[in-house]
């Protein structure tokens, strides 16, 4: 009797999961499905087909032939590995002394730190705006990414990665001679990786996926990145479905990549950024 | 939550560093942290009492924009759409909840499942909200087959109708929202010891009971986390709404960060969008306050 009530709610179990994994996935499908359908096959068909029939990888050729998205993702590559390396940079050194020494205002200037947690740019849009253009950095990369530098999340996170370093290790460098930026580099900050890891998969994912800053600060159209590229023409072609989904897709596979090879480290960030 | 990590010992023991050299590390981070988020909190209030916009030198003039904005009716309807949108906030605590739980079980393939509802995590939201878009216009993937199975005889335009846009809108923060919250709460489940849940299904508590009494008052730091998170999110949305509706129809989907970038960047009244700008500011202030508050509290039943 029990026994079978158990083998009932793992099926139960199962039959749900299936229809939120439908949920969640299928759109995605119908997404890959209708890039592969001609400009007269319908996207809309009722079941939808799983692989259409015929089909085409024209529309990938158009994305990158006729639309500039080779551009596109070139620059929004170029503008997450900016963000991924100036933001992990500021936080690893922001956060070491955080952790490890003892001065006078550590308190204070945590506290400014944890603040930053709840006030989000977007709060800040007009000003910020205002000091990208002061500084001459309006439609450059630069503009977009500087401001996100300094990362309170990033401090965080890895403030609580270099406090669980135990005191003997840097105890036993500066005995054999290491100076401080000898301990930082070479003998704690390779410690705390996984958690660097984590925040630079982070920081690339939200710079991907960035759309309402880089909409302000980049104004011209070749230094579109592939989320304003694709937002741009399904402005002017929303109706040829088959071609935006073709790009749709092209926006999506990098950080799709990134996710199914590091994949452990992904979850890792984020109970990390949790239990921190 | 904040489980700090124990320290071994104090650092301030035989050795003694340079004074300076905390310092040293931290000046560029400082820099950064006074000059892209301390600076422009200050300035915003500055910019907020001045015409500023491009190509003037801009004057200062009082109190005249926050006078302007307050008997401007849109800007109150922007402000009742961010309040509405905070209807996001409930559903994102609860259902990622019981999808973890769901998940927290010991089964085969579950790895797989958990892969596939943190994929719409890593799916950039311009794509999420163009699919949506194709689901619900008029000629969309959800009118077609509504009118296929006959429950619709007439397609529905779900975006352009007033009372209904915002809920799409919702879906697709909610649709992609989802999966992050899930592995939140998955951490946050493997701090409950199956042991107590086990006992307490010994005692006879019915699953009600076990989450009631069990499960959540052990998760409720999580949970309060997560609603932190998704108000920070919900006043943030921006994405879905330029893709999926423009702020229409009729300024039903405008939320107050919309109405911001309109003014600021659409009609490029700088000071006026600061202005606005602050609302957001003091809103957020308030509503983490207020969240801080209620999180410091021990559920009780």
């Amino acid at each position: 009797m029990a026994r079978s009530r158990r083998h009932y709610g793992t099926v139960l179990s199962y039959a749900v999961m299936t229809l939120g994994a439908l949920i969640f996935v299928g759109p995605l499908v119908w997404v890959v499905s209708t890039s592969l359908m001609g400009p007269d096959q319908n996207p809309f068909v009722i079941p939808p087909q799983l692989i259409p029939h015929p089909f085409t990888v024209g529309n990938y050729a158009s994305v990158f032939k006729t639309w500039p998205f080779g551009r596109y993702l070139f620059n929004s590559l170029k503008l997450a590995l900016l963000s991924v390396g100036g933001t992990s940079i500021i936080s690893a050194l922001t956060a070491y002394p955080l952790a490890r020494m003892e001065f006078a205002g550590k308190r204070v200037f945590f506290g400014l730190v944890i603040a930053t947690l709840v006030l989000p740019g977007e709060a800040m849009l007009v000003p910020r705006y205002l000091l990208v253009n002061f500084f001459g950095m309006v439609n450059t990369f630069w503009g977009v990414a500087v401001p996100g530098f300094f990362s309170g999340f990033g401090v965080f996170l890895l403030r609580q990665a270099y406090l669980t370093l135990p005191q003997e290790l840097e105890d036993a460098a500066r005995i054999d001679g290491a100076g401080e930026l000898r301990i930082f580099g070479q003998i704690e900050t390779p410690l705390v990786l996984p958690s660097l890891a984590a925040l630079g998969i982070f920081t690339f994912l939200g710079s991907w996926d960035a759309f309402l800053w880089p909409l302000i600060i980049l104004n011209s159209q070749k230094m579109y990145t592939a989320p304003l590229g694709l937002a741009y023409f399904f402005g002017y072609f929303g109706a040829s479905w088959q071609l935006i989904a073709a790009a749709s897709i092209v926006v999506i596979l990098p950080v799709i990549i990134v996710f199914v090879s590091l994949q452990r480290l992904f979850v890792n960030g984020v109970t990390g950024a949790v239990k921190g | 939550m904040r489980s700090e990590p124990t320290r071994p010992y104090r650092t301030n023991h035989a050795y003694h560093r340079a004074r300076f050299v905390p310092y040293l590390f931290l000046t560029p981070g400082a820099v950064l942290l006074v000059l892209w988020n301390y600076i422009p909190a200050f300035y915003a209030i500055w910019i907020s009492l001045t015409n500023a916009a491009p190509g003037n030198s801009s004057q200062f003039i009082g109190l005249a924009n926050y006078v302007h904005l307050l008997s401007d009716p849109s800007f109150w309807h922007s402000l009742l759409r961010s309040l509405e949108y905070l209807l996001v906030v409930p559903v994102l605590v609860i259902i990622p909840l019981l999808v973890a739980m769901l998940m927290n079980q010991r089964l085969p393939g579950i790895g797989v499942f958990r892969a596939l509802y943190f994929l719409p995590v890593v799916v950039s939201m311009v794509v999420v909200a163009i699919v949506f878009s194709e689901i619900f216009q008029t000629i969309g993937l959800l009118n077609v087959s509504l009118m296929s199975l006959h429950v619709l005889k007439q397609p529905i335009s779900w975006l352009a109708l007033p009372s209904i846009a915002i809920f799409v809108v919702m879906l697709v923060t909610i649709w992609k929202g989802i999966g992050y919250y899930v592995i939140v709460y998955l951490a946050g489940l493997q701090t409950v010891p199956q042991e107590l849940t086990d006992s307490a299904k010994v005692d006879g508590a019915n699953m009600w009971a076990r989450i009631r009494h069990v499960t959540v008052p052990l998760i409720w730091p999580f949970m309060m986390f997560v609603m932190i998170i998704s108000t920070l999110g919900a006043m943030q949305v921006f994405t879905e709404i330029y893709v999926l509706t423009g702020g229409g129809p009729l300024q039903t989907t405008t939320t107050l960060l919309f109405y911001v970038w309109q003014k600021t960047f659409s009609n490029y009244r700088f000071g006026y969008g600061a202005a606005a700008g602050e609302v957001i500011f003091v809103l957020l202030v308030a509503l983490s306050y207020v969240e801080f508050r209620l999180s410091g509290r021990r559920w009780t039943t």
